[in-house]
């Protein structure tokens, strides 16, 4: 354990630059400057807690010198840093991609200040060990993106973004419920603390009703069964680099939240809740997978795999082994950078075809060729072929799955894989294969060079398996043994 | 304590007012009744957050009081602005 | 054409500056009281929305000439600067110091760097419900 002040900086580098962007809304050269420095940044330190946290210790932080239970505690984990380079690098990929196709109006109307003021949101949920600062975060995190979904204001995407905000404002409501009902049984917010004072807690069966309510607000958020239908719908409708970061990044926050919770927090009944996250899980991939059955535009066949894919984290934190949590945290750093890697070429293949409706679109692998093969190694790294990361994250959480003997899941997991790369050939096939229509040649490397180096990721912790794997197992164990950070929150 | 009395009585009076406020505030019929209404709600919500400072004793509900004063005495205003002109801001 | 109302006119001159002074008094006793950036800075606004109502958007800019949407990053970032220094200077964010100074008039009195967070957000809610308010106004 240490005590080291400077791991808020992930989330003060987005803060600042937010801020300086404010100051100059018609300079957008110099916008973009900031936000690629901020971000930068963010992510090198992020790779330093990394490169930190790695060795077992969990950094701590008292916000204004408050001690641990009474004031506001930031805490850094294995599984924090881990989320944190993983939504740096998606972030970064999706900022260079806005620079070239978010457009200036905009970019005038504070696009960046916006963008970086939710990844501020988005690594203050990573990083805070406080469950209402944690909504606070999560606050932040949604307002700025009610923002980037409305900004430009065609007008069904100011319908689907009013339809995103009641619902996530419902969800805050219960969110808030539930917070103030935790406060009730433990008198403490500290997660670490709550933790402690959740084991001695006399009314366990209000603790599980507790449990639930956290499981709904973040199973709107994460979008899991039955709470999803709100997502194929509005993702859609944002412009692509929009599209990319909340496919990418957001709903995994929810995912993070989940896992965080359920293995710090709730784990007094284990047999009762981590069962129906099983369920919910095996239910979640499948109708994911359906969902994108009779959809005939790539951004919707892609929002409805988000679900989908959510469906096999949740399944790992259900499963509660060391090594299906491996597996979900994986799977987790997975997801982030393949499916903002399929967002992104979907993005590009609407701008240079002004369209991503497959009936519209056919040999675009002649075409364009460097972006049909980016898409094609995203895709199958999403259905889970060897060797790119997909692959390990599924054997896993399968090989997971049957050691804890649950071989009806397993079978659907398996089941949703192929479904996956059945609709994933569908897409390739309408949209790559056959003869091209009539597309101009243009030059669009520098659009897809974000995706393109997230599937040369993707590739590389495929490769890096091993070494990859021991990091996540490291992480999993960690959270397995919660002991470990309420010694390193509350002292000893 | 007569003065335990005496506030106590005040509240209710004032509890009994707001109820009657609110029935117009709902009924109406017409707008200057609900105008009307709204800002005597105002008006008695100071009242009784002062009333309840001298039942405790204490300063802290002053604060509060003056604060909905103001906001109460703002949206009259907005208020009869609308129902003058037809619209709050007037254009040059 | 806009009707002018003497009476609100009157008013709202005289009771500008008793709700900026109320508002002052909220802002700088609010590290240790009920009161704070927030309230205050709401208040700031009341006033500012009073008189947009007496006078009229045009006349307002002229009293008033502030670009109201500058003020949220001003104010940001006087917050986070307050934030940032402890940092800085080893102790951990947002870190306040205070003390006793004496004053001509006001005698002893205790002062945090907590005010200038307080300031900040005061900027920050002035700013955002002028801007708000503004641009329905505007219409």
């Amino acid at each position: 354990m240490m005590q080291s002040n400077w791991i808020i900086l992930p989330v003060l580098f987005p803060l600042f630059g937010a801020i300086l962007n404010f100051f100059m809304p018609k300079r957008v050269k110099a916008q973009k400057l900031v936000a690629a420095t901020a971000l930068t940044a963010t992510l090198l330190y992020s790779i330093y807690l990394l490169s930190y946290t790695r060795t077992g210790a969990i950094a701590v932080f008292s916000a204004s010198d408050w001690p641990a239970p009474f004031g506001i505690v930031f805490a850094c984990d294995l599984l924090s840093a881990i989320m944190l380079v993983a939504s740096g690098i998606v972030a970064l990929a999706v900022l260079f991609y806005s620079f070239w196709s978010i457009g200036q109006g905009r970019e005038q109307h504070n696009y960046y200040a916006f963008y970086l003021l939710m990844l501020m949101g988005v690594n203050g949920s990573f990083l805070t060990g406080d469950i209402f600062n944690l909504y606070v975060f999560f606050e932040i995190l949604l307002i700025s993106s009610y923002i980037l979904m409305a900004l430009g204001g065609e007008k069904e995407q100011l319908r689907e973004s009013f339809k995103y905000m009641v619902i996530n404002i419902i969800a805050s409501a219960l969110f808030l419920v539930g917070v103030a009902l935790l406060y009730a049984v433990t008198g403490t917010l500290n997660m670490a603390d709550i933790a402690v004072k959740v084991q001695a807690a006399s009314d366990q069966g209000l603790l599980t009703v507790i449990a639930m309510i956290f499981m709904i607000v973040f199973g709107i958020k994460a979008a899991i069964f039955p709470l999803y239908f709100w997502l194929p719908q509005s993702y859609p409708t944002t412009p692509p680099a929009v599209n990319a970061a909340f496919g990418g990044l957001l709903a995994k926050v929810g995912v993070y939240v989940l896992f965080r919770i359920f293995t710090l927090i709730f784990i007094n009944d284990i047999g009762y809740t981590h069962s129906i996250l099983i369920f919910i899980g095996g239910v979640t991939m499948l109708l994911g997978v359906l969902g994108t059955v009779g959809q005939m535009d790539m951004r919707r066949i892609l929002s409805f795999h988000i679900i989908s894919q959510i469906g096999y984290m949740i399944l790992g934190l259900g499963i509660f082994t060391p090594l299906a949590l491996a597996g979900g945290i994986y799977f987790i750093v997975h997801n982030i950078i393949v499916k903002t890697a399929l967002f992104l070429t979907a993005g590009v293949t609407d701008q240079l075809t002004g369209t991503t409706d497959l009936h519209k679109l056919g040999g675009l692998l002649k075409a364009y060729p460097a972006l049909g093969l980016t898409f094609f190694l995203a895709g199958v790294s999403l259905a889970g072929a060897p060797p790119l990361s997909g692959f390990f994250g599924k054997f896993v959480l399968i090989v997971a799955g049957l050691e804890a003997q649950h071989y009806l899941v397993i079978a659907v997991a398996i089941g949703t894989s192929l479904l996956t790369l059945f609709s994933m050939m569908k897409i390739f096939r309408y949209a790559f294969w056959g003869q091209p229509r009539e597309y101009q040649p243009q030059k669009y490397g520098r659009f897809l060079a974000p995706a393109a180096i997230l599937v040369v990721l993707s590739l590389a912790m495929g490769i890096g398996a091993e070494w990859m794997l021991d990091v996540v197992s490291a992480a999993a164990t960690q959270l397995l043994r919660p002991e470990l950070y309420i010694t390193a929150v509350l002292g000893a | 304590m007569l003065i335990n009395v005496v506030t106590n009585f005040a509240l209710v009076v004032i509890t009994i007012c707001l109820g009657f406020c609110l029935y117009r505030l709902i009924i109406g019929p017409s707008f200057p009744d609900r105008l009307v209404a709204s800002d005597t709600i105002s008006t008695n919500t100071v009242a009784f957050l002062i009333v309840l400072s001298i039942k405790y004793t204490t300063q802290v509900f002053f604060d509060a009081a003056l604060v909905i004063a103001i906001l109460g005495f703002l949206s009259t205003v907005a208020m009869s602005k609308f129902l003058i002109g037809g619209s709050v801001f007037d254009r040059d | 054409m806009r009707s002018r109302s003497f009476i609100l006119e009157t008013v709202s001159r005289l009771v500008l500056f008793v709700i900026l002074i109320f508002s002052l008094y909220l802002l700088l006793r609010g590290h240790n009281a009920p009161g704070g950036g927030f309230i205050a800075g709401l208040m700031t606004s009341a006033t500012f929305v009073l008189q947009f109502l007496a006078f009229g958007p045009t006349n307002q800019r002229n009293i008033l000439p502030i670009n109201f949407r500058l003020l949220i990053p001003v104010g940001l970032l006087t917050s986070f600067t307050t934030g940032f220094v402890p940092l800085l200077l080893g102790k951990p964010f947002l870190t306040s110091a205070f003390g006793h100074a004496t004053l001509p008039i006001l005698g002893e009195i205790e002062w945090a760097t907590a005010v200038l967070f307080d300031l900040g957000v005061y900027f920050v809610v002035v700013g955002v419900t002028m801007s708000i308010i503004s641009a329905i106004g505007e219409e």
